[in-house]
């Protein structure tokens, strides 16, 4: 399968610029906008920082270079997308407010989508240190290997595993007793 | 844990899936337009005025008068960052509805601009308030966003984000806003069994030329593209209604060839209304609809938006079991008009440094520094990838060494800028060097 993703990505590489950003939405767009959203958490500023992503992919990616894997290059673009995003001023600014406000704030589209599921896990990966919950987000939603995440974090296989053993000590506390492998 | 944690965080998240059609549209739009395009998305409701607060706090030259409350608010969030807006307070009313352009941001290369829209007589604002036609001179990427609404006095605070490189910098912009919608809801379409609702004799259907179409989006899109031609359902083929509200109805539903079709027809008396539906198999599993839009003469398919069809690949026989569900979004108003301010968006030059020197990045060079309250900006020339990214710190006098972490880069026809944001604002007479990949420029 990752064999075929890689050919296809090969492929579409020699296409038209427009070709290539088409593929990319088609191919990736849903898999990035999820990572976004665990990063922001917020549907509006996903949309927004999903465009911030394509412009800068449109930009750089004639500086692409062939040996990387496309995937892995565009998980990097959109997690640091992401990181610019969350360490802005301004957004620091807005952050706070979104603190201070209730889940009963939330928009009437919001909450038909979450109801009252019973997502404990999730909302505690969620409300990780970025730095624990990227990893875990790559790791277990979307399935990426100790490889992949060191590629896409820019960091080393051994890193990438003391983050996992330190953030699920931090589960296990949040969650108040074990969590399953 | 791998099992749990995705299936709480699709849940969490929303199984229908998050890329859209206008998605695609928007980014086509703003990569060839350079500057105005439709937005399409929902927002999220905010429900305080803080940063209208902190504006007039700021802008007015009250800061020792200030009430608890906003005394309060104020030690929320960053003084520093605060104190960067600018006021403006440029206003313009059309149709009892007043425009003001509070306060911007600009550091030369990007700049936020704080607007609020008030209703002087009703309740055409609202928390769900959306700019539908809105352009800003120069810019050639912006969005927007509410952040706050005060109910008392029909107040909405929109924050836009400009992205305009140079040309905005110390420049005249117009700010205009030609439409917008409000009063939006949220409408579920139930989740029901495709066995309840799926005809599955023959379908009588149309052809579609896929190079006549406004768009489309999903997986499939781009595989049907390729086809040049595709089958859809025949609009309202059945007198059955299989459900209908005041903006949409559910035309038709049938499978042709191992795709799943679902027809919707759009109300036009409402604008921008969307949604998505989703098909989950029986072990749970979500599977992505994709979409195409469409017009209808009565006989032929044409070029609009009257239509969209949903799409899903379905396999073997199992499939009358899947159960159908959707979300959808409509505006109850749609209010056009002509708002439109005009003022200088000047970056604070005065608190500017900028030095000449050169350094190799590793497939560009850059060969300019320049330091501002925002952040520290690298300009060169060459080919900028994320490999060849710098490491950009900041020492201040004081010894304490800023990290800047965030980073944008524009590279364009050989030319590479590079920001790096500060979490805080730099006081730049407290800067004593930047260390670029370990290598110190010291400031004079």
């Amino acid at each position: 399968m990752e064999k075929e993703e890689l050919e296809k990505d090969e492929v579409i590489l020699n296409e038209s610029i427009e070709e290539v950003m088409n593929y990319i939405i088609d191919q990736y767009g849903e898999e990035i906008k999820r990572l976004i959203f665990t990063y922001v958490k917020n549907y509006a500023t996903t949309d927004d920082i999903f465009q911030e992503f394509l412009i800068k992919v449109y930009k750089n990616i004639s500086g692409f270079k062939r040996e990387a894997k496309l995937r892995s290059w565009l998980y990097r673009i959109a997690i640091n997308t992401c990181k610019d995003y969350l360490r802005s001023p301004i957004n620091r600014i807005f952050s706070l407010n979104d603190a201070i406000f209730s889940e009963k704030e939330k928009s009437a589209e919001d909450m038909v989508i979450l109801k009252e599921n019973n997502v404990q896990l999730a909302k505690a990966v969620l409300s990780l240190p970025i730095k624990y919950r990227e990893i875990f987000v790559l790791r277990f939603y979307q399935s990426f290997s100790l490889q992949q995440i060191s590629e896409a974090l820019n960091m080393k296989e051994s890193t990438v595993k003391t983050r996992i053993s330190r953030g699920k000590s931090k589960l296990r506390q949040k969650l108040g007793g074990d969590i399953y492998e | 844990m791998n099992n749990r944690l995705k299936k709480e965080l699709d849940q969490y998240i929303g199984e229908f899936p998050l890329l859209k059609e206008e998605d695609r549209v928007k980014f086509f739009t703003s990569i060839h337009n350079g500057g105005k395009y439709r937005k399409k998305r929902s927002l999220k409701k905010w429900m305080s005025s803080i940063l209208v607060s902190l504006v007039i706090l700021f802008s007015a030259g009250v800061a020792t008068a200030y009430t608890p409350f906003i005394n309060n608010l104020v030690s929320l969030v960053s003084p520093e960052a605060a104190l960067l807006l600018k006021p403006i307070e440029e206003t313009s009313v059309y149709n009892d509805i007043k425009m003001e352009t509070v306060a911007a941001v600009n550091d030369g290369e990007m700049a936020v601009i704080y607007v609020t829209l008030q209703d002087l007589s009703g309740d055409r604002i609202d928390s769900t308030l959306d700019l539908y036609d809105f352009s800003l001179s120069g810019a050639q990427m912006f969005n927007s966003q509410v952040i706050a609404f005060d109910e008392t006095t029909k107040t909405a605070t929109l924050r836009i984000q400009a992205n305009g490189g140079e040309e905005l910098n110390g420049e005249k912009v117009k700010f205009q806003i030609e439409s917008f919608l409000s009063n939006k809801d949220t409408h579920e379409f139930e989740t029901r069994e495709l066995a309840s609702i799926l005809n599955e004799d023959a379908q009588n259907t149309v052809t579609l030329d896929m190079n006549n179409i406004p768009g489309g989006g999903g997986e499939l899109y781009r595989s049907l593209k390729n086809q040049e031609t595709i089958q859809v359902l025949q609009p309202k083929s059945s007198n059955t209604t299989i459900y209908e509200t005041e903006f949409m109805e559910v035309t038709n539903i049938g499978l042709i060839e191992d795709r799943l079709h679902v027809q919707v027809r759009w109300n036009g008396e409402y604008v921008d209304s969307h949604g998505q539906f989703t098909l989950t198999d029986q072990t749970g599993s979500s599977i992505k609809s994709s979409s195409v839009n469409f017009g209808f003469d009565g006989s032929n398919t044409t070029y609009g938006r009257e239509y969209t069809e949903y799409i899903f690949k379905v396999e073997g026989s199992s499939h009358l079991s899947y159960e159908l569900s959707g979300n959808f979004v409509t505006s109850g108003l749609y209010e056009e008009g002509k708002w439109s301010t005009t003022f200088k968006l000047q970056a604070e030059e005065t608190s500017m440094l900028e030095t000449k020197f050169e350094m190799n990045m590793g497939g560009w060079t850059s060969n300019k520094l320049t330091i501002h309250p925002l952040g520290v900006t690298l300009k060169g020339e060459g080919s900028y990838a994320e490999g060849n990214k710098p490491n950009v710190d900041v020492k201040l006098k004081n010894g304490e060494v800023i990290t800047l972490h965030s980073s944008k880069s524009i590279n364009k026809n050989g030319e590479v800028i590079m920001k790096f944001e500060s979490d805080i604002p730099l006081n730049l007479i407290e800067i004593e060097s930047v260390i670029i990949n370990g290598t110190e420029k010291t400031i004079k």
